[in-house]
């Protein structure tokens, strides 16, 4: 099991956003690759443990998963403001390594995957740094 | 400036190669496709950006036999990603690798079989594809499994109805026949059993016959290139009762 499990800096991050999928994008049918898109799985408060009402979650993705294009699938752990830094790294970490294994428990080849751990670093609600939706796992592929 | 006699090399140099070129073509038209090479094909396309060759490319690959383009169009049609969505499709493709023991196609379709999508809802068959994703390795079938509602059973057995091959179908030549049907809910207990006779250019025979608690299997005995006839039973012991569908013809070769 060759598994790419990279832990980045915040000043590294920063063409990360490229990568993230644009909600609002439809692709027209038939005719062109779907667009870019992401799905994600959300956290209690200082926990990695994946939800029972996320595992739908994880199957959904684990079906847009093709051996050909997307290639590389990469789970993106984050963390709320809440405790430490070095905290909330770990917390990430664990979080993107839960959903990893959760995909390849689904089939997907352990060595198609990056699993980067954010830390804080890249909230949805950057407004309030402790809202929920900030601690997740985003899964994207190219 | 060429002579007439070097003209004439000229033209017979050029038929020559028009003739070489066109039985070539022949022989290619002719040859059995190879699903390594046509995978290969497809995936390129794939990466290179061209969605639509490449699932012409992996379908063709599928229905020779490859087990990878047979899970890859299924991935396909289901999430809809390069081309429309069409989940009745996936479950049939999804069902083909799965009767060759892809583990991930066997967890879909039992995902598929459990929410109704593409396929009647049948939550026996729901559990026999998640068991057998879990026999093969894959982790997250048993807690898919426990989660799974128990369903409510048929009070009498129904035909299946066969999906692959279908009516007319012209397979190419095959290591493996995947023979693919669909089922709505049975009495608790009901199982399938497959038929398959040989038309041409033998006698009418049975040439495969075999049970299973899913809903496809791969038949290795009926390659031979012929005319052919499939029928699938549901077969429900806790009744008494079996029920066939109707036959249906295709050719192999």
């Amino acid at each position: 099991m060759s598994t790419s499990l990279r832990l980045t800096l915040p000043f590294l991050l920063a063409a990360w956003p490229a990568l993230a999928a644009d909600p609002s994008a439809v692709s027209p049918p038939d005719t062109k690759p779907a667009a870019p898109d992401a799905i994600d799985v959300y956290f209690e408060v200082g926990s990695a443990h994946i939800r029972q009402q996320d595992l739908a979650e994880l199957d959904h993705a684990a079906r847009l998963y093709r051996d050909g294009k997307p290639i590389l699938m990469t789970v993106a752990g984050s963390a709320d403001a809440s405790g430490s830094p070095q905290t909330n790294l770990r917390l990430s970490q664990e979080r993107a390594f839960a959903v990893f294994q959760g995909l390849v428990a689904r089939g997907i080849p352990a060595a198609r995957f990056q699993i980067l751990a954010k830390g804080v670093t890249d909230p949805v609600v950057p407004d309030n740094a402790k809202d929920s939706h900030n601690r997740r796992a985003e899964i994207t592929w190219k | 400036m060429p002579g007439a006699k070097g003209t004439l090399n000229l033209a017979v140099r050029w038929l020559a190669r028009i003739v070489v070129g066109l039985a070539a073509s022949a022989a290619g038209a002719e040859a059995p496709p190879n699903p390594a090479v046509l995978l290969a094909q497809a995936v390129a396309a794939d990466l290179g950006g061209d969605p639509i060759r490449a699932l012409t490319l992996y379908r063709r690959s599928a229905d020779a036999g490859s087990a990878p383009a047979q899970l890859n169009v299924a991935v396909m049609l289901d999430s809809g990603r390069g081309t429309g969505h069409d989940a009745a499709g996936a479950a049939t493709y999804y069902a083909m690798a799965a009767s060759q023991g892809v583990a991930r196609a066997a967890y879909d379709l039992g995902q598929l079989y459990a929410d109704g999508e593409g396929v009647p809802v049948n939550a026996a068959l729901a559990r026999a594809w998640l068991r057998l994703a879990g026999q093969a390795g894959l982790g997250a079938a048993a807690a898919r499994l426990r989660d799974l509602p128990a369903g409510t059973g048929a009070a009498a057995p129904t035909a299946p109805t066969p999906i692959h091959p279908s009516e007319g179908t012209v397979l190419a030549h095959l290591t493996s026949l995947q023979l693919v049907w669909t089922s709505a809910a049975q009495p608790a207990g009901t199982s399938y059993f497959v038929e398959v006779t040989t038309l041409q250019p033998h006698a009418a025979h049975d040439v495969f016959t075999a049970g299973s608690d899913v809903s496809a299997l791969a038949a290795t005995g009926a390659v031979e290139p012929g005319r052919y006839a499939w029928r699938v039973f549901t077969i429900c012991p806790s009744l008494g009762r079996y029920v066939p569908s109707a036959w249906v013809f295709f050719s192999i070769g």
